[in-house]
């Protein structure tokens, strides 16, 4: 049987990686990594993906209810808490009782719960600018379709082999049903000298069996069969290390 | 007391009382003025209508620099004269682009539950945050317009009456729905007609309305209630295949392909052209539609069945149509 841990604090706040980091070591710090093909993302860059040249300009998602499974059988629960996961960003969490101990296992969502999702209670505008689930640019809240883009994709492709990536292209993952729990097996050792959880999302894996010349995008419900095919990847395409 | 200190509480006095008055002018509710027949609608808690806020929305209803190059407003899309709705099929935003649906008129919107042809947003407070976002219309994200706006000096005051404290990307898609909720309209030749003028329609305008409600057209079905529709989705048969999947975009129903909601009646003889695309460009056209039959789609409304007229049938029909003008906005 699950046992909770109880803490007293549990703060995320995004920072960008950088120098600072090197003094911010207390809890947990989760980053987040992306990649093409083992390839460090770079937004603007072209690369070849099942032999379609595409370069991106956003690619992000959230995290949610995520909770790691520690070796002494407990379980820490960042239950309401989200993460959004950007290219070379970290979280941090004060989570003391994580320190010396072995993650065993790490599960989470890719995306918003419903009660979230909904914003009939509270909305993207209603919440503090520090919460993820607030307004963001790039937007992650859907306007015309109340709730959040679980995760996002955007970028060009070429589409006519002429060797210039001109044809806009966009993967908005979304809606309710579209809510994927994933779980990872770990041996995470945390201490004060290493305490950092990596979620990498590799781009070249998460279009797995995507045509990126002539499926372009997919706003979810515009084109399901693609948003299935896409969500179907992620436990192959995110890794967490 | 010393002359100086005497001096200072007065002024302080004089200050508070302004600050009240002031205070209490901008937030005091907004009785908003309803038509007889009409229920009262719903305002939500959070955005209670106040002078201030309608100010506030008013403004940047018809401020075209909420666009990404300020060359789009609200009214470029909703023109009043078209009662909030536009004359062309599709809209042109910024840089020339369009969208894919025609502009709905926004009389009335005040009562709606789910905003939006496809009711994809849950409440007319965030509903602006649509065509601010969409790269076809304003195409700037909520987040940047804030910024923008918090840099003029006007709107900071107005933001502060209207607000006070709370953050431009909550107060800016609720300033336009509080000057939304006051376009409410029910004073046409119909509405005097069902609160008891009898002489308010014309004797074509009578026979129309008996074709109306007549069981082989059966219109007030769905086009029925005081804002003349019931609020419902339903796919009229426009496509035998749809572009745009309508209500199954938001519920991911295949059932739910091609549904729209039921567009109210009112000032319909002043918001051709028709349909969610604008595709049909007259009253007469929209009629013969519906007199085919529809095209027959799967999720095709079993209402529409289709029906005989005659041409002075048809021209009552219209007539009647026409009643439901209100031209205090026009």
């Amino acid at each position: 049987m699950k046992q909770s841990l109880l803490f007293l604090l549990v703060l995320f706040t995004i920072i960008s990686c950088g120098d600072d980091d090197e003094n911010q070591t207390t809890g947990i710090q989760f980053n987040f990594a992306f990649e093409v093909d083992g390839e460090t993302l770079e937004y603007g860059k072209t690369y070849s993906i099942n032999g379609d040249a595409v370069s991106f300009d956003v690619a992000q998602y959230y995290i949610g209810d995520l909770s790691l499974t520690l070796d002494d059988a407990s379980i820490v629960n960042f239950d309401g808490q989200y993460l959004l996961a950007t290219p070379n960003t970290s979280a941090l969490s004060d989570v003391s009782s994580t320190m010396g101990k072995t993650i065993t296992k790490i599960d989470f969502n890719v995306g918003v719960s419903p009660s979230e999702n909904s914003q009939s209670e509270i909305d993207f505008t209603q919440r503090n600018t520090n919460d993820v689930l607030s307004a963001q640019d790039p937007t992650m809240h859907w306007n015309w379709n109340s709730g959040y883009k679980f995760l996002r994709v955007d970028g060009d492709v070429d589409t006519d082999a002429d060797g210039t990536v001109d044809t806009g292209i966009a993967y908005h993952i979304g809606s309710d049903p579209f809510l994927r729990s994933l779980s990872y097996d770990t041996s995470i050792s945390l201490d004060e000298s290493d305490n950092e959880i990596t979620f990498t999302l590799d781009l070249s894996t998460f279009f797995n069996n995507v045509d990126l010349s002539t499926e372009i995008d997919t706003h979810t419900g515009d084109n399901l069969e693609l948003a299935e095919r896409l969500v179907d990847n992620y436990n192959t395409a995110i890794s967490v290390e | 007391m010393s002359n100086a200190l005497e001096k200072i509480y007065r002024k302080t006095a004089i200050l508070l009382v302004s600050a009240v008055f002031f205070f209490a002018s901008c937030q005091t509710d907004y009785v908003l003025e309803l038509p007889n027949h009409f229920p009262t609608p719903i305002i939500p808690d959070d955005n209670k209508i106040s002078a201030a806020k309608i100010a506030l929305g008013k403004k940047l209803f018809f401020d075209p620099n909420i666009s990404i190059d300020s060359t789009v407003s609200c009214a470029t899309c909703h023109k009043p004269e078209y009662a909030f709705a536009d004359n062309v099929a599709i809209s042109t935003g910024v840089n020339g682009s369009r969208n894919k649906r025609n502009a709905t008129s926004l009389i009335n919107a005040v009562y709606l539950d789910l905003v939006n042809k496809d009711g994809g947003v849950v409440k007319l407070d965030i509903q602006a945050v649509v065509p601010i976002e969409d790269e076809h219309e304003m195409n700037i994200p909520i987040v940047k317009l804030a910024k923008s706006l918090k840099n003029n000096d006007q709107y900071q005051k107005m933001f502060e009456a209207a607000y006070g404290d709370a953050s431009y990307i909550y107060a800016i898609p609720r300033a336009l729905a509080s000057y939304i909720r006051t376009l409410v309209q029910g004073d046409s030749n119909y509405d005097r007609y069902i609160q008891g003028d009898k002489s308010a329609l014309t004797d074509s305008q009578l026979r129309g309305k008996r074709l109306f409600e007549s069981d082989s057209l059966a219109c007030n079905d769905c086009h029925s209630g005081f804002d003349l529709t019931d609020y419902s989705f339903q796919n009229n048969g426009l496509y035998q295949l749809y572009p745009d999947a309508g209500r199954a975009l938001i519920t991911l129903d295949s059932l739910d392909r091609g549904k729209f909601r039921v567009a109210s009646l009112r000032n319909v003889a002043v918001t051709k052209p028709y349909m969610y695309d604008g595709s049909i460009a007259t009253l007469s056209e929209v009629i013969d539609h519906y007199a085919k039959g529809g095209q027959g789609h799967i999720n095709q409304s079993e209402k529409i069945k289709g029906f005989k007229l005659s041409q002075q049938e048809k021209d009552d029909l219209i007539s009647f149509l026409k009643s439901f003008t209100d031209s205090s906005y026009l």
